[in-house]
C-alpha cells in the first residue's frame, strides 16, 4: 500500500472519523521503517511516476499482534468503565 | 504548469527543514506524488486545477513541521567504531613495517607503503561519499569489466600478483551480476551460475586459489542466501539445486582426481612439513614460533633463519615471534570485532543491493583475514592473501580500502536504500486491474 491509499482506505474505512493530515503520516511511516516494522520498495506507475509501496515486515506482524492485543484490553477496560462493570465484548 | 510549481515549491520546504541531502531526492518524489493524486482526485470531484492544488496542499498539513519531523528520523549512521578500528590497524601495519624495514634486515621501502595509505585514505573517503548505488545501474558492466580486467592481466602479466588482487573484486562483481538478474528467474539462477563457472574455470587455469575460494564462497553462500531470501522469485527447493549441484559436483569430481586432490591439500601446511628444506621449511618455522611463543616478550631464537617475508606475509608471525602472543591475541580479535560489526550490519540491511554488496565485502575481508591467521600459524602452507590495511602491499592495500568505503557507505546510506524494480514482471497497476475485473465477474454471476 502506498502513502496516499493509506489515508484515502483509513477515512473510508472508518468513515472519516480519521481523517488524518497526510503529514503526520510520512513521519510515522518513516519511522517505522527505520525500526523494521515496516519495508518499502519503488514501483513506476503508468503516468511514469515513481510510488513507495509499504508492507509490514515479519517483525511488524508481531508488534501488530502485540498492539491489537493492548487494544483489546484497553477498549474492553474502557467498555467496563461505561457500562458499569460489564463488557461489551463479553456481551 | 503555476500549480505544479506550487506543488513542487512546498515539497522544497519540507526537504529544506532535512539536513541529510541525500535523502531529499526520496521524501520529494513521495511527497510530489501523494500531492498529485490527492490534487487529480479533487479535480475529478468537480474542484478547478487551481482550487484542486491548495486543497490538496492545505490537507497534507505544514511543510516546516512536517520537515522537521522527518529530520529529526533521517540521520546518516555512524561508523566511528569502524573507523576507530580501521585506524588502530593502519597505525600498527605502517609501526610494524617501519620496524620491520628499518631494522635493516630487509630490502624494502616504507615509503612506497605510506603513499598507499595515503592513497588508500583518499580512496575510502571518495567510495565513503559517492553513491554506491552507481554500481547497480551498471551492475551488469561492472562484472563484465572486472571478468576482462583479470583476462588482460593474465594475458600481459604486468605483476605476478595482480590476478590475485583483481580476484579480491570477484564477489563484488558476481553480487552485481546476481543483482541484476534477480527479476528473471530460473533464467537468472542459470546466468549467475554460468557467470561464477566461468570464472572459476578461469581462476583454475590461471592457478589462481585465492579467486577459487572467492568464486566457491559466493556460489555456496551469497547465491544460495538470495534464493532463500526469495530474491530470485522461484522455489527455494529447485533454485538451490539447480546453483548448487554443479558445484558440488565439480567439488566431487576435483577430489576424486588424484593430482589434483593433492594439489589442492598440498596448501595445508601440515603434508608438506615433512619436506624440511623445501615447501616445508616455512611451515616448520611458523609452528616452532608457535610453539616457543611467550604470552608477553619476545620468543626464544629459532632453530633457522626467517626469509626476508615477514612484512608482506608473515607481519602477524613477526607480532607473535617479537611481542607474544597477548599482542598477536589483540590484532586477531580487532579483525574479528570488524568482522563481526559488519556482519552484523550487512545482515540487518533492508535492501537487496545493500545486504549483497554487504555480504560480499564481509566475505572477502573474512576470507583474506582468516587465510593470512592460518598461513601465520603455520595450519595453512599458502601465502595467498595480504593482510587487510596491516600488511605490505600496495595494490591490495587501495583495492581493500575502496572495498571498506563501499561497505562503510552502505551502512551508512542503509536508511534510504530503496531497491528499484525497473522492469516488474508484473505491475501494481496489473493486479488492481485483474482484482477488479474478477470482483467484477463475481457480481455478475450473483
Amino acid at each position: 500500500m502506498y502513502g496516499y491509499e493509506m489515508i484515502s482506505n483509513l477515512a473510508k474505512k472508518s468513515n472519516h472519523t480519521f481523517d488524518l493530515k497526510a503529514g503526520t503520516l510520512y513521519p510515522l511511516l518513516h519511522n517505522l521503517e527505520k525500526n523494521g516494522i515496516v519495508e518499502s520498495y519503488e514501483e513506476s506507475t503508468a503516468s511514469e511516476r515513481t510510488r513507495k509501496y509499504y508492507h509490514l515486515t515479519e517483525k511488524g506482524k508481531d508488534v501488530l499482534k502485540i498492539k491489537e492485543k493492548e487494544w483489546h484490553e484497553y477498549s474492553t477496560a474502557v467498555n467496563r468503565v461505561l457500562n458499569g462493570g460489564l463488557s461489551f465484548a463479553t456481551r | 504548469m503555476q500549480q505544479d510549481n506550487k506543488i513542487s515549491d512546498f515539497c522544497n520546504i519540507v526537504c529544506n527543514q532535512i539536513r541529510w541531502k541525500k535523502t531529499h531526492k526520496t521524501v520529494f518524489g513521495e511527497i510530489e506524488n501523494h500531492l498529485i493524486e490527492q490534487r487529480d482526485e479533487y479535480i475529478n470531484s468537480g474542484y478547478t486545477e487551481a482550487d484542486a492544488t491548495d486543497k490538496a496542499i492545505n490537507d497534507f498539513g505544514d511543510a516546516t513541521y512536517i520537515g522537521t519531523e522527518l529530520d529529526r528520523i533521517h540521520r546518516p549512521k555512524n561508523q566511528l567504531v569502524c573507523f576507530i578500528i580501521l585506524g588502530i590497524l593502519s597505525f600498527v601495519g605502517i609501526l610494524i613495517q617501519s620496524i620491520i624495514i628499518l631494522s635493516g634486515s630487509i630490502s624494502a621501502n616504507i615509503a612506497p607503503q605510506i603513499v598507499s595509505y595515503i592513497l588508500g585514505i583518499a580512496i575510502l573517503t571518495v567510495t565513503y561519499f559517492i553513491d554506491f548505488t552507481i554500481l547497480s545501474k551498471y551492475s551488469f558492466h561492472f562484472y563484465v569489466t572486472v571478468f576482462f580486467l583479470s583476462v588482460i592481466l593474465c594475458i600481459f602479466p604486468f605483476y605476478i600478483s595482480f590476478k590475485y588482487y583483481i580476484a579480491l573484486l570477484y564477489p563484488l562483481a558476481l553480487s552485481c551480476s546476481i543483482y541484476h538478474f534477480r527479476t528473471r528467474g530460473y533464467f537468472g539462477i542459470a546466468i549467475n551460475t554460468l557467470f561464477t563457472l566461468t570464472l572459476l574455470v578461469f581462476c583454475h587455469f590461471t592457478n589462481n586459489i585465492l579467486g577459487i575460494i572467492l568464486c566457491l564462497f559466493i556460489a555456496l553462500i551469497i547465491t544460495p542466501v538470495s534464493i532463500y531470501r526469495k530474491w530470485f522469485n522461484i522455489k527455494r527447493s529447485i533454485g538451490l539445486l539447480l546453483c548448487l549441484s554443479p558445484f558440488i559436483l565439480m567439488i566431487i569430481v576435483i577430489f576424486t582426481i588424484p593430482s589434483t586432490r593433492e594439489g589442492i591439500l598440498s596448501i595445508l601446511g601440515y603434508v608438506s612439513t615433512n619436506d624440511e628444506l623445501g615447501a616445508g621449511y616455512i611451515p616448520n618455522l611458523l609452528q616452532e614460533m608457535t610453539l616457543n611463543a611467550k604470552m608477553i616478550g619476545q620468543a626464544n631464537t629459532l632453530s633457522s633463519p626467517f626469509p626476508d617475508i615477514f612484512h608482506t606475509d608473515y607481519i602477524l608471525a613477526f607480532i607473535l615471534y617479537r611481542y607474544g602472543w597477548l599482542a598477536f591475541g589483540f590484532m586477531v580479535a580487532l579483525f574479528y570485532a570488524l568482522i563481526i560489526i559488519c556482519l552484523n550490519a550487512a545482515i540487518k540491511q533492508k535492501s537487496v543491493l545493500g545486504q549483497l554488496f554487504t555480504l560480499s565485502i564481509t566475505g572477502v575481508f573474512t576470507v583474506q583475514i582468516t587465510l593470512y591467521i592460518l598461513s601465520n600459524l603455520g595450519i595453512v602452507n599458502s601465502t595467498l592473501s595480504v593482510l587487510p590495511f596491516v600488511s605490505y602491499g600496495s595494490f591490495a592495500n587501495l583495492i581493500n580500502f575502496a572495498m571498506l568505503g563501499i561497505l562503510l557507505s552502505v551502512f551508512r546510506n542503509e536508511e534510504i536504500m530503496v531497491d528499484r524494480v525497473t522492469k516488474p514482471l508484473i505491475t501494481r497497476q496489473k493486479i488492481d486491474e485483474i482484482i477488479s475485473k474478477l470482483s467484477f465477474e463475481g457480481m455478475d454471476e450473483e
